[in-house]
């Protein structure tokens, strides 16, 4: 159960990273249709936008031609760094020897991503107010709230690994 | 740690090396480099009984206590 957890999320990362780089590369592709005209495929250029479609899956990307898509770059990127840290995770229920430094890195820098979008949504809560703009965050609300509660269980977890590696260290160093 | 091991000094009086020790009472070279060093945390009876069966000795010839 836990290698095919483990499986799962290493297809997961492969596929998520395989999405989001094909839509980075076609957006950024998408750009030189709209200001050059070359026929780029999968790239549909509607006035100042463009839309990317992805094969098999049927999805169509909208990719702005502003500031707005280097948010969108940025979020793909953490994506795609917060899947490769999910397998990671995972990883350390494999692993034989779990009280030790690496899988407890691990387990940190998955933690940490998870508070990133905190700092995300604070920043834009932020700006929105200061220009006085009303905010409709509903589903970027929601998604900080469940990455803030992976983070919390992650807490804990990682606490109860660091006991683990106190007990381990003493085992050791019991001759 | 208050609890001082005197390991060495019973091995320099028994005339053994601490290789040899540790290949008799059946521990790794390295886990009796950390049992004279003091840096254990515990040590099991049945690795103190081996001590004290291979050097001849008493567990109070290997360990001593020293206020801090």
């Amino acid at each position: 159960m836990k290698k095919l957890a483990y499986f799962t999320s290493l297809i997961l990362f492969y596929c998520v990273a395989f999405l989001l780089l094909f839509v980075m590369v076609f957006s950024i592709l998408s750009y030189l249709e709209y200001k050059y005209g070359i026929q780029i495929p999968f790239v549909e250029i509607i006035e100042n936008r463009a839309k990317v479609h992805v094969p098999l899956l049927g999805l169509r990307i909208n990719v702005p031609f502003n500031y707005a898509v280097l948010i969108m770059w940025t979020a793909m990127s953490y994506y795609i760094i917060y899947f490769y840290a999910f397998k990671n995770f995972l990883k350390v229920f494999i692993e034989k020897k779990v009280f030790e430094t690496k899988p407890l890195k691990r387990l940190r820098f998955f933690m940490i991503l998870n508070l990133v979008p905190l700092i995300y949504i604070i920043v834009f809560t932020a700006s929105f107010l200061l220009r006085g703009v009303s905010i409709r965050l509903e589903d970027d609300y929601f998604i900080v709230l469940a990455h803030l509660v992976i983070a919390f269980l992650i807490y804990l977890y990682l606490d109860v690994l660091k006991k683990g590696r106190h007990v381990q260290e003493e085992n050791d160093l019991t001759i | 740690m208050p609890i001082i091991v005197n390991l060495d000094i019973m091995l320099a009086r028994r005339q053994m090396k601490s290789k040899e020790l540790a290949e008799i009472i059946g521990i790794t070279t390295a886990n009796m480099s950390i049992l004279k060093s003091g840096k254990a945390k515990a040590v099991r009876f049945s690795t103190l009984e081996a001590i004290c069966k291979a050097l001849d000795c008493q567990p109070a010839d290997i360990l001593e206590y020293v206020e801090d």
